[in-house]
């Protein structure tokens, strides 16, 4: 029927402003949602394609070898030993390290990792591996080398091209040349302990092990994985495993990492971030469907009497129903085009940024189809099943009712509430402010509700990010030295720290650190890397040495006596394998099991246990010819506080100085690593709470749309207003009075809201085991004023407007 | 020409609205004067500019050309907001379409423009009640609008326009939603008023009622009428 | 005698209000013919409306019957009622009540959409055809707001009889029209009565009503045909013991 659908575009058109506001706010939502599907849809489906079920690795065990050069066929000999064991179905073996490297034309040299695979590159079965993308794979023995494809567009470094290596052992050539055979894309890389990181693409450098071997002077694998027959023979097999290395191969392990390939530990992170991005972005779709009940809801209020008119000439409820109906799903359709459309590109784009935090590749530009699908059908269907509550109660008006609506229609008056109001001892606009709000509360309500949330997301996200930030400064803070040395190969502790303090006057002290890992009886890891086992990697540390802060909640540890035997162990550990102060707890390193007394319970907010580094060692067998254990990590303290800068300094030369004494090694930059840290955190709060901020934007714009609407209703208020004397102050203050009210008790509502939020994120984001949600006061405070803020800038505009109405124009509308 | 004695003085006004259908113009040089004490009903057809000259008198319209004084001040020299704050002090405005806010009770209503203005501090209780019973409905001071009659509420506004004690009282259709008993009832609140010494100037369409009042005049297509075009029937009814 | 168009037997409105029951219609006989055309006066808050509102079947009595055309509204369901009223009876409102998002001839097209009368094809032409019979057809495509007053009210006369209907009802049709305007109207309703439309109009402008061919006036809630002079004499007479009784103080702490 024509009149219909010429009065749903009549009404668009003519309330034009109206319209914009409705349909940018849906615009909003959609492109949250589509944006946020999109993005997620493509990263979890490249991954995917990326983790081949059928061969991905399901135990990963990282590993040290103590000293000497295991050759390529001795590491058959270990390979073939552990892919004996029942259960397994193959093993494979990777080594990933330090080079340092260069072109010919470049003069400094440049940090990279070089990789290498137990078997022929074209044979490795249980990693995704790189494949090659321009020339081949590099052969042994010929000096050839391939790169990675992001390496290659970095440092522009192509086919052809030679690249100089620098390793520590003065037995071989010092400076050696290789060639660029190919170039490889490699989609999903793994940790390695040697590099204590991922190994980033964009430095990867590949060569068979014997080359690689020589490049990089390195003493054997650092990774075995296996796959066995199904995950659940692989996790009970898992200590066993770790025993089989420990006494039947001279590599000690150091780690592990446990994946289903059924069910990607990756591919789990990165569904449960994007899960809470997903509802957090509903979340915003929601909100703007509120709004579209607040506009429609309005939209019927006002042509009340058009309604009844119509139902005089004849039409029924249902054309009503379609008419009403029909302007929401054109509002939708609006927002729905522009938002889906501009999702396509920063889907792709963010995608692509997202992907190397999701460890894995996309190329090229991608579009969602999902994206698009979700983003169309919520951005038409919650419109429409946002209008039909206020479209059906609308439409239900009598004729009757409908024209006979005479003066400022109310009911005020009839209930308690409105007279306990009536008793308040407050001006009598504020009283007047209240009761509107409650007579009104059905519609400011909706947009309360809005704010509410708003606010309340970001409260609470800003309370767990702030909680993370706090314990995470607090985890650093437990660390009081700057510089970690990382030995490729076991170093001598004395040896090495003599050398440093005499090279370097503004070291302060070094102390000697190790980590391994160990079985743990009675313990079941819920960490993410070694979920179901019981294995943990601990830490070895000299108890007379300040490098660990630790504060003690139980016990005295090795306070009043460095030299006491036993461990500390963290809360959150005590409580996984309910014990305390005193009680007995038994590990298994190096195939044997030993019996340790915890003196101490640290707050430290993860699994972890601190040793005596001498004795973890020695019992884990990294010692020397005579059996005199070696550190594993060198722990430098400088004096003062010196900045990242200076820091970055002294490693750089303290590189180069090591290298010359034949020491190839890892160092980490501690203050960089705690700054880089709390910057990730600060990244992924900001991320969060851009979904608040659009919440925001879409409860303002409802509380202006609200307000807006509300001051063309109340005309007749206003025309009351000015007629007996009310200047133009007093109606811009009444307004304003309103607008910010709703924003303090939707503020006072979103308090506990906002708790709840605070809770169910940092339960679905799990950040580990020790995190315990707390709720700094400061934010309350930010929320409120933010939320006044939003409130005021709102009611603003509405206000004036009000005030502008002149009685005359008012009574002309009559 | 301020220097008079007449209370409201109406001087060439014209009025030309802008509509989408071309300019019109509602009065057309209208001059009429009231005296203080005088109750004045002024007739016409809908349309004739009657609603939109009694505007004039309470500063809600301006005139597009002329001059307009009520109680010695000139309207036309005030901006809007000046205007309704003049307005609060000086005249009372009894609407049909401007009834109570609904959201106080009846008391408040009666004690919003005292609040507006800034009189009778630390007195306005009183004075409301005062008024509620000059009104005849005191017992109606603490009941929401809603839950009292249409007579009550007409009755309260014209309590409310007597809140400032302005000397002009200013009616549209004062009673126009009433039923006939009620009206006359207003009316004769009306008389009363009058007869202690408020002017009182209504518009109305109801010609009967109109008849009863002691100077009427006539609005049509933007013009008053002289003396002699009345419609007999009026003076026949008085 | 020709059986009357119209058939009001008894009929009784009773509102309840904050201040008590409220009796607007007090037992209401009256016969109108077809190709009638009659006019209700009476004051401003008389029971004018509600009585058009009963015949319209917008309301209900409290008590009572009402024939239109044969049909007992009084009873009818709200379904079918709508309908017939669509098709039945054109109504013409106070404040034209025009749709102002639709231009003017869509206006008038609207009652054929609702009520599915005319071929879909035809009904645009009908409605210039209507629209011309006033001399509005150039007009046709502008929206409400861009016509003057007497235009509206024309277009909203057109609307009135899209359909065809056999009665006109007319809420204060001439309400917000000039005097000319106004009567050109009313000249209008003299002929569609003498082809056969019966109309009820109900004013309170004296002015307009001096050659009405049948007046009647609602006066305490009962209609009784009455002329011109008649009603202004009992009105005055009625305001004038008002004012005496006010004046004795008989009305004081009255509830009204």
């Amino acid at each position: 029927m024509k009149t219909r659908v010429r009065k749903i575009f009549g009404d668009i058109l003519a309330r034009r402003g109206r319209t914009a506001l409705v349909s940018i706010s849906i615009m909003i939502g959609v492109f949250g949602v589509s944006t946020l599907v999109g993005m997620s849809d493509l990263v979890v489906s490249q991954l995917s394609s990326d983790l081949d079920k059928d061969h991905i690795a399901m135990t990963h065990a990282y590993v040290v070898a103590p000293g000497g050069r295991i050759s390529a066929e001795e590491n058959e000999t270990y390979l073939q030993t552990l892919s004996d064991l029942p259960g397994v179905l193959q093993v494979e073996g990777q080594a990933v390290y330090l080079v340092d490297w260069k072109t010919d034309s470049d003069a400094k040299f440049t940090s990279g990792n070089i990789i290498a695979y137990s078997e022929p590159f074209g044979d490795v079965d249980l990693e995704p591996i790189a494949r090659v993308v321009d020339g081949r794979y590099p052969v042994e023995g010929q000096h050839e080398v391939a790169v990675e494809q992001r390496f290659a567009e970095k440092y522009d470094v192509g086919i052809g091209d030679k690249l100089i290596f620098r390793q520590a052992t003065a037995s071989d050539d010092p400076e050696q040349t290789w060639e660029v055979v190919g170039v490889v894309f490699h989609p999903y890389f793994t940790v390695s302990v040697a590099l204590e990181n991922n190994a980033e693409p964009e430095n990867n450098i590949y060569a068979t092990y014997a080359d690689a071997q020589a490049i990089a002077g390195f003493p054997g694998l650092s990774s075995f994985y296996a796959r066995y027959t199904d995950v659940k023979t692989a996790k009970a097999d898992l200590n066993h495993f770790f025993e089989v290395i420990s006494t039947e191969t001279p590599y000690i392990p150091v780690f592990s990492f446990m994946d289903d390939p059924n069910d990607s530990y990756i591919l789990g992170v990165v569904s449960s971030f994007i899960n809470v991005l997903n509802i957090l972005a509903a979340i915003a779709m929601l909100v703007s469907g509120f709004l579209v009940t607040n506009v429609i809801n309005t939209i019927v209020v006002e042509q009340k009497t058009q309604i009844g008119v119509m139902k005089s000439l004849g039409a029924s409820r249902w054309d009503s129903v379609y008419i009403y109906a029909g302007m929401a799903l054109l509002y939708g359709a609006v927002g729905t085009i522009v938002g889906v459309l501009l999702s396509i590109p920063v889907a792709a784009w963010m995608a692509q940024e997202l992907a190397p935090l999701a460890l894995t590749y996309i190329e090229d530009f991608r579009i969602s189809a999902l994206g698009i699908g979700v983003g169309v059908a919520l951005g038409l269907l919650i419109p429409v099943l946002a209008a039909l509550l206020p479209v059906f109660n609308g439409t239900r008006v009598s004729i009757l009712d409908a024209m006979t609506d005479l003066g400022i229609a109310s009911n005020w008056g009839h209930s308690r509430l409105s007279h306990w109001i009536g008793a308040w001892p407050l001006p009598i606009n504020i009283r007047q402010a209240f009761s509107n709000i409650i007579q009104k509360r059905g519609r400011l309500a909706l947009t309360g509700f809005t704010l509410m949330l708003a606010v309340a997301a970001f409260m609470g996200v800003t309370a767990v990010f702030s909680t993370l930030n706090d314990q995470m400064k607090g985890l650093y803070d437990t660390f009081d030295y700057d510089i970690e040395v990382s030995p490729q190969e076991a170093q001598d502790f004395d040896t090495v720290q003599s050398l440093l303090v005499n090279q370097y006057p503004e070291i302060e002290a070094i102390y000697p650190g190790y980590s391994v890992s160990v079985g743990i009886e009675g313990y079941a890891s819920e960490e993410a890397f070694t979920k179901g086992s019981n294995q943990l990697n601990v830490t070895g540390i000299d108890p007379a040495s300040p490098a660990i802060q630790f504060d003690l909640v139980e016990g005295d540890g090795w306070k009043n006596d460095p030299t006491r035997e036993g461990t500390i162990i963290t809360k959150s550990l005590a409580d996984r394998i309910d014990k305390t102060v005193g009680d007995t707890v038994v590990i298994t390193v190096g195939g044997q099991s030993y019996e340790y007394e915890i003196i101490g319970i640290d707050s430290f907010p993860f699994d972890q246990m601190f040793f005596n580094w001498q004795d973890l060692a020695s019992r884990a067998g990294y010692v020397d010819a005579n059996g005199e254990p070696l550190a594993g990590a060198f722990l430098v303290k400088m004096t003062g506080d010196p900045d990242i800068e200076a820091v970055d300094d002294t490693i750089e030369s303290m590189k180069e100085f090591l290298l010359t004494q034949g020491i190839q090694a890892n160092y980490t930059n501690q203050p960089k690593a705690a700054e880089e840290n709390a910057e990730q955190i600060g990244m992924f709060g900001m991320i969060f709470n851009m979904s608040s901020f659009v919440m925001a934007a879409v409860g303002a714009i409802g509380l202006l749309a609200t307000l807006s609407m509300s001051v063309f209703e109340r005309q007749k208020e206003i025309g009351v207003m000015r007629s007996i004397g009310a200047g133009s102050a007093t109606v811009t203050t009444q307004f304003l009075v309103e607008g910010i009210l709703v924003g303090l008790i939707a503020w006072v509502v979103a308090l506990p809201v906002s708790v709840v939020i605070g809770q169910i994120l940092s339960g679905a984001l799990d950040f580990g085991t020790g995190f315990s949600f707390e709720y700094p006061p400061q934010i309350a405070v930010m929320g409120l004023i933010g939320i006044l803020l939003v409130a005021t800038l709102a009611s603003i505009w509405p206000s004036l407007s009000a005030a502008r109405k002149t009685v005359s124009d008012i009574l002309r509308y009559q | 020409m301020s220097e008079n004695k007449s209370l409201i003085t109406l001087e060439s006004v014209e009025k030309i609205y802008k509509t989408k259908a071309g300019p019109l113009k509602v009065l057309k040089g209208v001059n009429f004067r009231v005296n203080e004490g005088e109750f004045v009903a002024i007739v016409g057809p809908s349309g004739s500019g009657k609603s939109t000259l009694i505007n004039m008198i309470t500063g809600i319209d301006r005139p597009t050309s002329g001059e307009v004084y009520v109680a010695g001040q000139r309207l036309t020299h005030l901006n809007e907001n000046q205007v309704a704050k003049w307005r609060g002090r000086n005249v009372g405005v009894v609407f049909q379409f401007f009834q109570l806010l609904p959201t106080i009770t009846v008391l408040e209503n009666v004690m919003l423009p005292m609040h507006y203005v800034g009189t009778y501090k630390g007195n306005r209780r009183e004075r409301a009640m005062e008024l509620l019973e000059l009104v005849d409905i005191p017992d109606v001071a603490d009941k929401y609008p809603s839950q009292i009659s249409g007579g009550q509420q007409q009755r309260a506004a014209i309590a409310r326009a007597l809140s400032n004690d302005p000397k002009v009282i200013v009616g549209d259709e004062p009673t126009g939603n009433l039923d006939t008993v009620s009206a006359g009832l207003i009316f004769a609140l009306f008389e009363e008023l009058v007869s202690q010494g408020k002017t009182i100037v209504m518009v109305t369409h109801d010609r009967d009622l109109a008849g009863q009042v002691p100077r009427v005049e006539e609005v049509r297509d933007g013009q008053l009428m002289s003396e002699t075009e009345i419609d007999q029937r009026l003076v026949a009814g008085r | 005698m020709t059986e009357s168009f119209i058939h009001v037997k008894d009929l009784v409105k009773t509102y309840d209000t904050p201040a008590g029951p409220l009796n607007v219609l007090r037992g209401i006989n009256l016969d109108i013919h077809k190709g009638d055309f009659a006019t209700l006066i009476g004051p401003s808050g008389s029971g004018k409306s509600t009585f058009l509102n009963m015949l319209t079947g917008v309301d209900k009595p409290s008590s009572g019957e009402i024939e239109v055309g044969g049909v007992g509204i009084t009873h009818a369901a709200q379904r079918k009622l709508t309908k017939w009223r669509a098709r039945n009876i054109g109504i013409v409102f106070q404040f034209f009540q025009l749709l102002p998002t639709l231009t003017v001839v869509e206006n008038v097209m609207a009652p054929m959409d609702f009520a599915n009368v005319w071929k879909p094809k035809e009904r645009r032409s009908r409605a210039l055809e209507l629209l011309d019979r006033f001399g509005i057809a150039d007009q046709a495509d502008k929206t409400p707001d861009m016509l003057s007053g007497g235009q509206q009210q024309r277009v909203a006369i057109a609307r009135a009889l899209a359909n065809n209907p056999p009665l006109i009802v007319g809420d204060e049709p001439t309400g917000n029209l000039d005097r000319m305007s106004a009567t050109n109207v009313f000249n209008f309703f003299s002929e569609l009565a003498e082809q056969g439309t019966t109309i009820i109009i109900v004013t309170h402008d004296r002015e307009i009503v001096q050659n009405v061919p049948k007046l009647f006036e609602l006066v305490d809630g009962t209609i009784g045909q009455t002329t011109l002079t008649a009603a202004a004499a009992r009105r005055t007479q009625e305001l004038k013991t008002l004012r005496t009784r006010f004046a004795t103080g008989e009305f004081k702490s009255t509830r009204l």
